[in-house]
């Protein structure tokens, strides 16, 4: 499976490295309660970069009106997400000092009764820096955002995006309140899968993520400000071929497992501005969650 | 009102410009590398002195890498029993590394009373000195220059049970070695 999760990332960044080909990550040799744990901080930042960027103002036309939104984020990777803590649950083995996860940089080892066992690196990130589109339209100060990708193959994988977001403006059913207020549902859906024929190789991610906000701006001119706070929750299927060459785990061993990974994300603080100029607008903010997330955002609204 | 528009327009363009070109989201990698020096031997005489040889660019975590090596540090060593004539035992074990010359030693482990199937499934850790590991980092000193290693096995007065009149030892000794990889 080597390349593999680097192609995901690549896959969804869009953005090419050769850091990421010349390293590459293999984990088929994790065992599966390694590889939950190594996977872990990519469900967290599924889940923060599909709740991100989802709003810079939280007035929504009382008629028709309809938005195309770019968005750029910057995620940057705490460093409890960069390690884990095996437990290969082999007997004999002790303590084996913390290895990175998929975004950590410094593998760890322990000696088996076969020798070293070396855990594979992660792709040293930092920061992960990220991409988005979305459309909107709203009518009576209710706002439905769609974000599609379709499913499309890529020689032998496949990637789709899917998500929503259902929002409305409460502060529209009182008159004369000061600030504007929303409510937001979301709901996005990471879908890959790589799946060249050989068992080894297959590899799918389904990313889940679930997110309801409540958020307000004030608009003073063509400056507006706004802030939001967030729950969202996040989790991802994680299928891979778990090759097991010692026969250590008889049960598991040499076959696809099957993962459900909860991620880390519980709530978020957003605050922001953006500036409207005619019918495009910027907007920047920082989100303070689990990954720290600035968002820059360019749209088309009218 | 249209300078600070234009105030806030130039400071939201220059900090996406330097969010997305100038901050550079990588770190150095550090990946564990372990070296295999297999002995293999089908034998008859009461002593035995096995060689082997290997190369940091027989491995593929070095060569698709070697342009970005920054450093490569020595970890850990263990010797093991793949497969033994049963009760194969010796007066001592002696493994040595050499640099590529097969003159200049990095390090030498004897193991006093071996019975070679007391490390199948059970390594044995070598431990070494401060100086031995020293010599080991040094020569792995510029590492964009690949490296390769002499090893010897040797073990005196071999002692087997069963019916044949020869023995046989697959065995390997291991050294873990840390590539620092820069972005």
């Amino acid at each position: 499976m080597r390349n593999i999760l680097s192609a995901v990332l690549l896959s969804i960044i869009l953005f090419s490295s050769t850091t990421f080909s010349q390293i590459g990550i293999t984990i088929n040799k994790l065992s599966p309660s390694d590889a939950s744990q190594y996977v872990k901080p990519l469900s967290t930042w599924f889940g923060t970069y599909f709740n991100s960027g989802t709003y810079y103002d939280a007035k929504v036309p009382a008629l028709f009106g309809f938005k195309f939104n770019l968005v750029g984020m910057w995620s940057l990777v705490p460093d409890d997400q960069k390690t884990f803590k095996p437990d290969p649950k082999i007997s004999g083995v002790g303590d084996v000092d913390p290895s990175a996860t998929v975004f950590g940089n410094k593998s760890s080892y322990y000696l088996s009764s076969n020798g070293f066992y070396t855990y594979p690196a992660g792709l040293s990130l930092n920061a992960v820096p990220m991409g988005i589109y979305q459309f909107a339209g709203s009518f009576f100060n209710t706002e439905l955002m769609v974000r599609f990708f379709p499913k499309v193959k890529f020689q032998d994988a496949k990637v789709g995006i899917l998500g929503f977001g259902l929002k409305h403006e409460i502060s529209s059913h009182i008159p004369l309140f000061p600030v504007n207020i929303s409510v937001q549902l979301l709901y996005n859906n990471f879908d890959f899968e790589f799946d060249d024929g050989d068992p080894a190789n297959y590899t799918k991610i389904k990313s889940n993520n679930f997110a309801f906000n409540v958020h307000a701006s004030k608009s003073i001119s063509l400056l507006t400000v706004y802030s939001g706070l967030q729950y969202e929750s996040s989790s991802m299927d994680f299928n891979y071929y778990f090759e097991d060459s010692n026969n250590q785990y008889p049960v598991e061993g040499n076959k696809i497992i099957n993962l459900k990974v909860d991620g880390d994300n519980n709530f978020r603080f957003t605050f922001g501005g953006a500036v409207k100029l005619g019918f495009f607008v910027i907007n920047a903010d920082v989100n303070l969650t689990k990954f720290t997330t600035f968002t820059t955002g360019l749209s088309l609204d009218f | 009102m249209k300078k600070l528009n234009k105030l806030i327009f130039t400071g939201l363009l220059i900090i996406t410009s330097l969010a997305f070109n100038s901050c550079n989201p990588f770190d150095d990698v550090y990946l564990t590398l372990a070296l295999d020096l297999d002995f293999s031997i089908n034998g008859l005489l009461s002593n035995i002195f096995i060689p082997a040889e290997i190369c940091l660019s027989n491995f593929d975590d070095y060569s698709d890498n070697k342009d970005n090596l920054e450093e490569i540090t020595y970890i850990s060593a263990a010797y093991l029993t793949v497969l033994a004539t049963d009760s194969l035992a010796g007066d001592s074990l002696k493994l040595t590394l050499y640099q590529a010359d097969r003159r200049t030693m990095l390090f030498q482990y004897t193991k006093a009373k071996f019975t070679a199937n007391d490390y199948f499934n059970a390594p044995l850790e070598i431990v070494l000195s401060v100086q031995e590991k020293s010599n080991i980092n040094n020569y792995l000193k510029n590492p964009k220059v690949d490296k390769c290693f002499y090893a010897t096995l040797e073990l005196s007065n071999i002692t087997f049970s069963g019916p044949s009149q020869s023995y046989f030892l697959n065995s390997k000794m291991q050294f873990l070695t840390e590539l620092k990889i820069k972005p």
